[in-house]
């Protein structure tokens, strides 16, 4: 999406990913609905997963830029790869 | 325990998606499904419940800061709330174990795009 409003309709980046977030919104309530009606959703686990995200992202928001971008990029590559095929398995 | 579990997985979810820009739901599916044992669709269906207070107030501080080009918010939402109940409907009739294998393949994909990303940061 973030790359469809910079080149199509000509957003800067920070004004793309912003309304981007916001459809976001959308898209994933009604995705999630689906599953709250045929009871997948573990409603007590999900504000304890969204408290620790939410400190999560403020501290990552300060990493940007001191940590290599590349290699930090490289080692959660590796780690989803491995994740990958640990679920494929599972 | 199991708490401090949940709190270290949305920690863990949360700098990832804010210091790599990928979504948070990458971290969090697999890891309930590794680590605490949840199915694929309770996973999925969580995560999804975790991502949208984390979109909403994403949304609303760029929103304050006025990036949200709201006249594009709305055809991207109304087709992403179509996209979204056809997604999670389509999910919901798969199988566990058929979904769960879709989804490792959701992560070999994201992880090649991120690489291709990278190398392109890096050349330029």
């Amino acid at each position: 999406m973030v790359p469809g409003l910079i080149l199509w309709m000509g957003l800067g980046p920070h004004k793309a990913h912003a309304t981007s977030l916001a459809a976001i919104v959308a898209a994933a309530a009604a995705g999630m609905t689906p599953f709250a009606l045929a009871g997948d959703v573990d409603w007590a686990a999900a504000p304890i997963l969204f408290a620790g995200g939410a400190v999560g992202a403020l501290g990552g928001a300060r990493l940007l830029g001191k940590v290599s971008a590349v290699w930090l990029t490289r080692a959660f590559v590796a780690l989803l790869l491995v994740t990958a095929v640990r679920l494929a398995v599972e | 325990m199991t708490i401090v579990g949940y709190l270290l997985i949305g920690l863990v979810a949360g700098t990832v998606a804010a210091s790599l820009g990928v979504g948070g739901g990458v971290v969090l599916v697999p890891a309930l499904v590794i680590f605490f044992s949840f199915d694929q669709h309770l996973a999925q269906g969580t995560s999804l419940a975790v991502i949208v207070p984390t979109a909403v107030v994403g949304a609303w501080l760029h929103a304050r800061a006025g990036r949200v080009v709201w006249r594009y918010v709305i055809p991207l939402g109304i087709a992403g709330v179509v996209g979204g109940f056809i997604g999670g409907g389509i999910a919901l009739a798969l199988g566990d174990a058929l979904l769960r294998r879709l989804f490792a393949a959701l992560l070999v994909v994201t992880a090649a795009r991120m690489l291709q990303t990278s190398r392109r940061a890096g050349a330029g």
